[in-house]
């Protein structure tokens, strides 16, 4: 019985070739979207924690002005178990295309310290006249290992990137460089104008406020001090928006994947009645039948889900890198094992499920039922139909729309997944709303020490805001094109679905320009269906997404007529890609159309 | 009485894997105003395939068919389109209604798409469904009518605009012998109207209700018989039904 | 004519011009003429084989003879009821033209076919002409019979047709 399902199985899969194409590409699309989800979901999730983790992060940071109270004494305070040793730390300023910046040099010595060590991502470890970056600062300026920092007195190169964690770079200025200390004195020879800089490990983490009071009474108040609940509170704070940002385009990658998933699979067992009911006459009992039909599309899926997933990992690093930059968080590994077999296993359950509910139901109707059964359900002339006939539109247009009320199920399924589409690039929409409100535009730098040194703001539109954009302007291309996979789809399905139809409506006289007209019709009326409730939808989404997220004043909706404007659009979208494919099905011959299965 | 069909040579092959199926294999054809023809053979000698071509739902593969003297059969998908609306009506064997629409909706179509008035098509509607016994169930989608429902709907929906030929390919294939009567008597009396009609079928007695019967065979017309000659057919028929006691 | 009068008397006894009538109503336009010297040939040969008794009614003028069915008339009406009529066609004239036809060369047996066609054609569309039977099951169910068995001969033809006749390669052309 295993090798005849398997024949009959891929009998079948040969014979629609199309639609099994049509599967497996599905498949992997939504497999492809989740995994990039979930590893954006990963790097979105906790950002400060997880690179705090790994880098060993200080408790309790204290720096001392030039001039200040050494800090050595620190290192002994009850509680402290690790230390970075205490660092010389100093404010100057570099040239870059001909503007001047802010920079903060620490010095570091041969090695990574045990505490706040720094993760090299690129590059290596400064020598003497070179450099480490911290990550974010070195993105925002483009900066590389063997670029050259031109401060006032010396030329630095720079040695590699890293990641240190904290608020990134410009939301926290001036940048961080690592460097040896003999690169410091050539920077500024004058020890005088050198500060200090340690870091702490403490046994009891949660209570990292009583090493640092303690600190602070025996510091006096030339010092700073800070411990990382602060750090992580502002830092949580102020990437709030990011993060939520993220956060929500992985949400709705989540459901936009599973609406393909969920358009295809079911669509597929809904349109496969008639099959089904010819493999029971032939004599397949209703278990051998779902059988059959289960082990037809896991094959498929299968198929889908390696390329997928295999796509997914391609893609992550675009989306990873950016995405860990801006919230300066460490990247997660590209290739991640149980991530992979996560997406698989959630999708492969997902087309089982979808599978074998409707083929478990279909199979136990009556043979006679299913062979004899129109796709039509039972309702008589709708209200619907009637009222687009006293609208007076044109033959073929009420003779389409017709069509979509009537196959109710089914145009229910499409409407929905379509507004899911809708409501996600609703939701895509409030964010690059958000972005210009929430985000802070470049702000001049901090001044510190003696002197002040002059320095040209940074811009504008290099700000947050400016980072973010690529980023959600990314996203926004993968959402629209799972939406247009999905839209493709589902026109190519109930296209298909539709040819018999098509066919006696030629054989009574319309002619292949108004059959045309007809089909897209009935998906223009669907398309309308699913922007009128997506916009609403995509609305609640965002501000549910918003909600989760605790503050609302730095979120902006989407403007009135850019929603507007968003049904229309959807229309003629749907308009476009519906058309070259009725004009196909409406082209086929009347003897053709009829025989088609 | 003008010729309505003129159809010489025409042939059909479909390709298959490998093999060639020669559906039809060269028939001539003329059809005058008024006619009914049958055309009879087993399942296979090529009688749909005559009628998908004759009604521009199939494209010959040779050969040539002219309406009413206008060769039509080079004609493209829009023209015949608009000549099925007005000219030729036709009945399927199987899957004749669309399922998307009622009964009435599809008994109204082709006279909407002549642009008939509404109400006028409702009218010739309510008529025919009355004059075949399906006005019951005229709010209802195809999917819950019987095959003979069916069919007397299909042949009311090629009959609203009054169409010139009639082209009806087993139009009692699934109808009880009364219903069956119903339809021929309804096609008689078309020819007697004015109307030309073509059709195929298996059952000698719709056959016999012609003028001219047409045998064909693997794809080739092998036989014509003209029935109506005016003969009497009364004492045929008397000592058909003597009983001998 | 002897087992339908025999039938009729079962119910009980009947005059001779009782039986003509009864006959006749039954039967109808089915029924050629009944000649009423026939008639009464018939209940003679049938009282001299003691299968009914005959009886002069006294005080008719007219010396009407009632008739009853006796213990052997019953008898042997039971048997001809019983006994299952023959499947067998009596005779099949066309057949064996058409077989002979082959053989001698005298008659195109293409031709022989094309005509038999016509005729069975011919009469299964008079059969179709009839004016309703008035809703008689018995003359109903005549026609019925009488189609049906064209139909099959019609049937049988094209079997004849392509068993007996060999198949020109290009086929039959048609006429004009």
């Amino acid at each position: 019985m295993g090798r005849l399902t398997l024949k009959l199985a891929f009998s079948g899969m040969r014979q629609r070739r199309t639609q099994s194409i049509l599967t497996v590409i599905v498949v992997a699309v939504s497999s492809g979207a989740l995994t990039i989800a979930l590893a954006i979901g990963t790097i979105a999730g906790r950002p400060f924690d997880r690179t705090f983790d790994a880098t060993n992060g200080a408790h309790v940071v204290a720096t001392s002005l030039p001039g200040g109270v050494p800090l050595d004494a620190l290192d002994h305070l009850p509680g402290v178990i690790d230390s970075t040793g205490v660092r010389p730390v100093m404010f100057t300023g570099f040239t870059l295309e001909g503007r001047r910046y802010g920079l903060r040099l620490v010095g570091v010595g041969r090695e990574a310290a045990a505490v706040s060590r720094p993760l090299v991502i690129s590059g290596s470890w400064p020598r003497d006249g070179e450099v480490l970056l911290e990550r974010s600062f070195a993105d925002f300026h483009h900066l590389r290992p063997g670029s050259t920092l031109a401060t006032q007195r010396a030329l630095l190169v720079v040695s590699g990137i890293a990641v240190v964690g904290g608020e990134p770079y410009p939301r926290s200025q001036p940048g961080l460089g690592l460097a040896t200390r003999s690169t410091l004195t050539r920077v500024a020879p004058d020890a005088n104008e050198w500060g200090q800089i340690v870091g702490l490990r403490v046994a009891d983490p949660p209570a990292a406020g009583r090493v640092a009071e303690a600190a602070a009474r025996v510091l006096g108040s030339h010092a700073g001090i800070g411990t990382w609940i602060d750090d992580r509170a502002t830092a949580t704070e102020e990437l709030e928006t990011v993060t939520v940002i993220l956060s929500l385009f992985g949400g709705l990658l989540l459901l936009a994947a599973g609406a393909v998933l969920a358009t295809l699979v079911g669509g597929r067992v809904l349109a496969q009645t008639r099959e089904i009911g010819v493999l029971k006459a032939t004599g397949l009992t209703p278990g051998q039948v779902t059988r059959l039909l289960v082990t037809e599309q896991l094959a498929l899926a299968a198929v889908g889900v390696v390329a997928g997933i295999g796509a997914g990992y391609l893609c992550t690093p675009l989306f990873a890198t950016r995405s860990a930059s801006l919230l300066n968080a460490a990247e997660t590994p590209a290739f991640d094992a149980g991530r992979g077999l996560l997406v698989a296993t959630v999708v492969l359950a997902l087309v089982a499920t979808f599978t074998f509910v409707p083929a478990l139901r279909a199979a136990r109707r009556s043979t006679a039922e299913i062979l004899a059964a129109g796709r039509a359900t039972n309702r008589s002339r709708s209200r619907l139909g009637k009222l687009v006939d006293d609208l007076g539109a044109p033959v073929p247009v009420s003779v389409g729309a017709r069509g979509s009320f009537v196959h109710r199920g089914r145009t229910l399924l499409t409407a929905l997944s379509l507004a899911l589409t809708v409501a996600a690039g609703v939701a895509t929409l409030g964010m690059e709303a958000s972005l210009d409100v929430a985000t802070t535009p470049g702000v001049a730098p901090l001044v510190q020490g003696g002197e002040t040194p002059r320095f040209d703001p940074v811009d504008d539109d290099a700000g947050e805001a400016g980072r973010l954009r690529p980023i959600v302007y990314s996203f926004d291309a993968v959402l629209l094109f799972v939406g247009l996979v999905n839209l493709v789809a589902t026109l190519l399905l109930t296209t298909r679905e539709r040819v018999r139809d098509l066919g006696m409506l030629k054989a009574v006289g319309l002619t292949p320009r108004q059959v045309t007209g007809s089909l897209v019709s009935a998906q223009v009326v669907v398309a309308v269906i699913a922007g009128v409730v997506g916009v609403p939808l995509g609305l609640a989404i965002f501000r549910l997404g918003i909600g989760l997220a605790g503050s609302t004043d730095e979120f902006a909706y989407p403007s009135w007529w850019s929603l507007l404007l968003l049904v229309p659009g959807i229309v003629v979208l749907v308009a476009a890609l519906a058309t070259p494919l009725a004009r196909r099905a409406a082209s086929l011959p009347v003897a053709d159309a009829l025989r088609f299965e | 009485m003008d010729t309505v069909l003129t159809v010489r040579g025409l042939a059909k092959t479909y390709a298959g894997d490998g093999i060639d199926v020669l559906a039809l294999r060269g028939v001539d054809l003329d059809v005058t105003s008024g006619e009914l023809v049958a055309v009879m053979g087993p399942s296979g000698c090529g009688k749909s395939t005559l009628l998908h071509l004759l009604g521009g739902l199939d494209r010959p593969t040779a050969g040539s068919i002219a309406l009413g003297g206008a060769r039509v059969e080079a004609l493209g998908e829009a023209a015949w389109a608009v000549l099925r609306r007005r000219e030729i009506g036709f009945v399927f064997q199987f899957f004749n209604l669309i399922q998307t629409l009622t009964v009435a909706e599809n008994v109204e179509l082709p006279a909407l798409l002549v642009g008939t008035p509404r109400a006028e098509a409702r009218r010739r509607c309510g008529e025919l469904l009355d004059r075949l016994e399906v006005s019951a169930r005229a709010d209802a989608l195809p999917s819950r009518l019987s095959g003979g429902q069916q069919q007397r709907v299909a042949l009311a929906r090629a009959l609203v605009n009054r169409p010139r030929l009639l082209l009806a390919d087993e139009p009692t294939g699934n109808l009880d012998s009364t219903s069956a009567r119903e339809v021929v008597s309804i096609l008689r009396q078309l020819c007697t109207d004015g109307h030309t009609v073509v059709l195929a079928t298996h059952d000698p007695r719709v056959a016999a209700a012609a003028n001219r019967v047409i045998q064909l065979r693997d794809g080739l017309i092998v036989d014509e018989t003209r029935l109506d000659t005016g003969e009497s057919t009364a004492a045929v028929v008397s000592s058909l039904l003597r009983l001998e006691v | 004519m002897r087992y339908p009068f025999l039938a009729l008397l079962a119910a009980g006894p009947r005059h001779g011009y009782e039986l003509k009538h009864a006959l006749e109503q039954r039967f109808g336009a089915a029924l050629a003429p009944l000649n009423g010297g026939q008639v009464y040939s018939t209940l003679q040969r049938l009282e001299r084989d003691r299968l009914v008794e005959g009886e002069d009614v006294p005080g008719d003028a007219r010396q009407k003879r009632l008739y009853t069915l006796t213990e052997a008339g019953r008898e042997a009406l039971r048997e001809w009821v019983g006994a299952p009529a023959a499947a067998t066609r009596k005779r099949d004239e066309f057949f064996l033209k058409l077989v002979l036809a082959g053989l001698s060369g005298i008659a195109d047996p293409r031709e022989l076919v094309e005509r038999q066609r016509r005729e069975y054609l011919i009469a299964l569309r008079g059969l179709g002409e009839r004016r309703s039977t008035n809703g008689d099951p018995v003359a109903w169910l005549l026609a019925e019979g009488a189609a049906l068995h064209l139909e099959a001969d019609l049937r049988w033809l094209d079997l004849c047709e392509t068993g007996l006749i060999r198949e020109d390669a290009h086929g039959h052309g048609t006429d004009g």
